[in-house]
């Protein structure tokens, strides 16, 4: 029978000190499988360097090293090959100890027959080659996720820079230029070049969101708050908004920074930019009050409002309440759910048309 | 003295400075190795030196932060010691992280550059 089965591509080796058992071992695979052997774990190692097996055979009684021992070294240098003892039933307890530690893959009592080694053969080159797809499919992921990463950095980078260029230019025109005409054109074209900005960065921070895995530390939120406002305001030359912010953090709070940035960004951000046409500017308030089990945070403002119809809707992707936006991509409570969600964090709004919003936040302290 | 590759964006800053009088000379170089050649020359002319540094991040060859390390060794040397702010259209916690590690810079501040919000920080800084 077997001088009918096709060679396969299955490298073996066999380490045994005794000559007789390798000889017979041979005589019993070489035409279906390429063996090597060997009869010390010297010359064993040799062959690992020369011939890389995908499989390997030894015996667990020899003079100086053990099958186990060797298959311990194996492990270290050579990691890939799948081991498998042949040995005696008398050393049954080394065994069992040697395949729970993952030294080997699994033993074969002597004396063996050819179909149990056969069997154990095409078993162990199908591990082989599922290891094997694995660990390629994890080598791709990861390329993706580096290529991601890249795209991401200069996402944030190049795609915004014509973007900010153009916005300064129009910073200039505006001391400049001061023919009305002229001036309600700027005022457009900066109201699209904006709306196009908040989308570049929603599309970052999705992305982020999405990848990251959470980094726990410290975080202060009186800190990031005021850094938020301060970006905020500071992307016009005037401030948009009267913002009052109260916090209560004798506990140290412990989430992920990104995470709480993203939420509290485009939290604020949202409060400030739907001020009612008849403000002149945006009201806004913030409380966060830090607690051993959770930070409570409220940002509250006393812009359009949203209509009852919608408040259900707000947080779902290209959502958009108002038919003028402005400036809004539809993404922006999408995210905050979505980073609240990795987080464990939970949000409430309540809303009255034409009298403000309010979102109210627990996030988990991790501390 | 402004260190950025966009041309857009070095007229957009020196005229931003020069209409708001922010500043009482304005230089401009486009690549961070010609603004350390400049530097390296003038080390002991203090007036020669500039007060300020306005340092874009992402430039071809020499990056914003490559010529924060060379600007490192070069400090020491210098009669006078700039204060850097670095700009940016970046949006990258990362960058943010490495400018607010770096001694020599005060602040990365986003593009487009606002002369107010500028303005205020240098009154913090009581210049």
């Amino acid at each position: 029978m077997s001088s009918t089965l096709q060679k396969k591509n299955i490298r073996i080796l066999y380490l045994d000190d005794e000559e007789n058992n390798l000889g017979s071992f041979k005589a019993a695979f070489r035409r279906e499988y390429d063996i090597y052997t060997a009869s010390t774990s010297e010359e064993a190692f040799s062959v690992l360097k020369k011939v890389k097996p995908h499989i390997i055979f030894s015996d667990q009684r020899m003079p100086v090293t053990t099958g186990v021992e060797f298959f311990n070294a194996v492990r270290q240098i050579f990691p890939d090959p799948v081991r498998i003892l042949i040995t005696g039933y008398t050393d049954i307890n080394d065994i069992i100890q040697a395949i729970n530690k993952g030294h080997i893959y699994r033993y074969i009592t002597k004396p063996w027959n050819e179909h149990e080694i056969r069997v154990a053969i095409e078993n162990a080159f199908d591990l082989y080659n599922t290891r094997r797809s694995l660990d390629n499919k994890i080598e791709e992921l990861e390329k993706t996720n580096h290529e991601l990463n890249r795209f991401i950095y200069s996402a944030s980078h190049d795609l915004r820079a014509p973007v900010a260029s153009s916005l300064g230019l129009m910073r200039v025109a505006r001391y400049e230029v001061k023919d009305e005409t002229a001036i309600s054109y700027f005022d457009k074209i900066e109201g699209t070049l904006q709306r196009l900005d908040v989308l570049i960065h929603n599309i970052v921070d999705y992305y982020k969101n999405s990848r990251q895995d959470s980094e726990l530390e410290q975080v202060d939120l009186k800190v990031s708050v005021e850094e938020i406002i301060s970006t905020l305001q500071s992307s016009n030359e005037e401030p948009q908004a009267h913002v009052e912010f109260t916090i209560k953090d004798e506990v140290k709070f412990v989430s992920d920074a990104f995470r709480i940035r993203i939420i509290l960004s485009h939290l604020i951000s949202n409060a400030i930019k739907f001020k009612k046409p008849e403000q002149e500017k945006a009201k806004v308030y913030i409380d966060i009050k830090t607690g051993l089990e959770a930070v409570h945070i409220k940002v509250k403002d006393e812009g359009v409002g949203i209509l009852e119809k919608h408040l259900k809707k707000v947080f779902q992707m290209f959502f958009k309440g108002q038919e003028h936006d402005v400036t809004g991509s539809g993404i922006g409570l999408y995210i905050v759910k979505e980073a609240l969600d990795k987080l464990g964090g939970t949000i409430k709004v309540s809303s009255k048309e034409g009298s403000g919003t309010e979102f109210v936040l627990q996030i988990p302290n991790r501390i | 003295m402004i260190v950025d590759d966009s041309e857009v964006d070095r007229f957009v800053h020196t005229k931003l400075l020069n209409l708001t009088g922010l500043a009482r000379e304005v230089s401009e170089f486009s690549s961070g190795q010609s603004a350390l050649n400049a530097l390296k020359e003038n080390k002991n002319t203090t007036n020669a030196l500039p007060d300020i540094i306005l340092l874009d991040i992402m430039m071809p060859e020499m990056s914003g932060f490559d010529f924060l390390a060379h600007f490192e060794h070069l400090v020491k040397q210098l009669d006078k010691k700039p204060v850097i702010f670095m700009l940016s259209s970046s949006d990258d916690e990362g960058d943010y992280r490495r400018a607010n590690a770096s001694p020599f810079v005060i602040r990365l501040l986003k593009k487009p550059f606002s002369p107010k919000a500028f303005k205020e920080m240098l009154e913090k800084l009581e210049f």
